[in-house]
């Protein structure tokens, strides 16, 4: 994941959203996951 | 009127009528308006977000953008093929722009792992057997789908942080004593069902040092790993590829935490993969990848 917007703004608690697509039988999938403030 | 006048009368009269149909029928009932009553934006002339601007409320994205040309595996690829419109369509001129994506796209760039990701031998979570549920087209059982949204608290352990540096060395093996110390600096305490996120700082590399990144990466070891697992975490994320250390400092094994957590545990991980593992050890524990 990408971490440094939450490392320099010393965001260490937040709503976590990760909505993986629909894939059906997928090992994983790409996601787009977000904090929410 | 004799009876061949009242045809002729009512031929007349339906080609007059069906001559105005067709003029009405040419003209649209809309049009595009020209470009100087849409352009620029009310957003903006060098605005690309549209009514996306709207959104009120802070939100922090998490993902790395995908393109050709990020760190990823000698094994896979990530492949864009844009295709362009052939012809506009109607008196509105519609043209309509696609791509054909050619990649492993459960696998690269920000993903998340599903259990059918890893196996010990030719078992997987909960014990399902791959021949079992593997199909040529997908797994019948532990496919992605099945997971659905999740949203739960998260956390992030910033370990870099705590350490006071912007990156921990490249194999760097993140400990318990490290997990308890960030969590201490940060007057924190996990809890079950928490996104557990942990901040190496390694993710500085993305896009910068791409053959860095993927080479090697601190991490979580076991002890570290078995802890988080014992607090019971929806999933565990990181700034790296497969969010353990890589290299494992234990040479016999390979990538034990997918394991630990995908196999054993049913927790997902989720990191920016670069790199495609080997499952060897088996531990019971599952974890959520989020790289």
């Amino acid at each position: 994941m990408k971490l440094d917007e939450l490392a320099a703004k010393t965001v260490y608690e937040f709503a976590f959203v990760i909505t993986p697509l629909k894939l059906e039988g997928a090992t994983g999938s790409t996601v787009a996951p977000i904090a929410i403030r | 009127m004799n009876r061949t006048g009242h045809i002729t009368g009512s031929i007349i009269l339906a080609a007059t009528l069906f001559a105005a149909t067709s003029a009405i029928a040419q003209t649209p009932s809309w049009t595009v308006p020209p470009d100087s009553a849409r352009c620029p934006s009310k957003w903006g002339a060098a605005d690309e977000r549209g009514a996306g601007n709207l959104m009120t409320g802070e939100v922090i994205e998490l993902s790395h953008v995908l393109h050709e040309g990020m760190p990823i595996s000698r094994t896979r690829r990530y492949e864009v093929f844009t295709k362009r419109t052939t012809d506009y369509l109607g008196t509105n001129r519609r043209g309509s722009n696609e791509e054909l994506v050619v990649s492993e796209i459960g696998q690269v760039g920000t993903q998340f792992d599903g259990f059918a990701h890893q196996t010990h031998e030719d078992s997987l979570y909960n014990c399902f057997k791959m021949d079992d549920i593997a199909t040529r087209t997908g797994f019948k059982k532990l496919g992605i789908e099945k997971v659905g949204a999740l949203v739960t608290r998260g956390v992030m352990i910033d370990i870099a942080g705590y350490k006071g540096v912007d990156m921990l060395g490249d194999t760097y093996e993140i400990t318990v004593a490290d997990l308890e110390g960030a969590l201490r600096r940060e007057n924190l305490t996990l809890q079950s069902g928490d996104a557990v996120i942990i901040h190496t700082g390694w993710g500085k590399l993305w896009d910068k040092d791409n053959v860095r990144y993927t080479k090697s990466n601190p991490g979580i070891g076991v002890p570290a790993a078995q802890w988080l697992i014992a607090k019971e975490p929806m999933l565990l994320g990181s700034d790296n590829t497969p969010v353990e250390v890589s290299p494992n400092p234990d040479k016999l094994l390979s990538t034990p935490i997918h394991q630990l957590a995908l196999v054993v545990n049913g927790v997902r991980t989720s990191c920016s993969r670069r790199r495609s593992t080997s499952w060897r050890s088996s531990s019971t524990a599952s974890i959520s990848w989020s790289t």
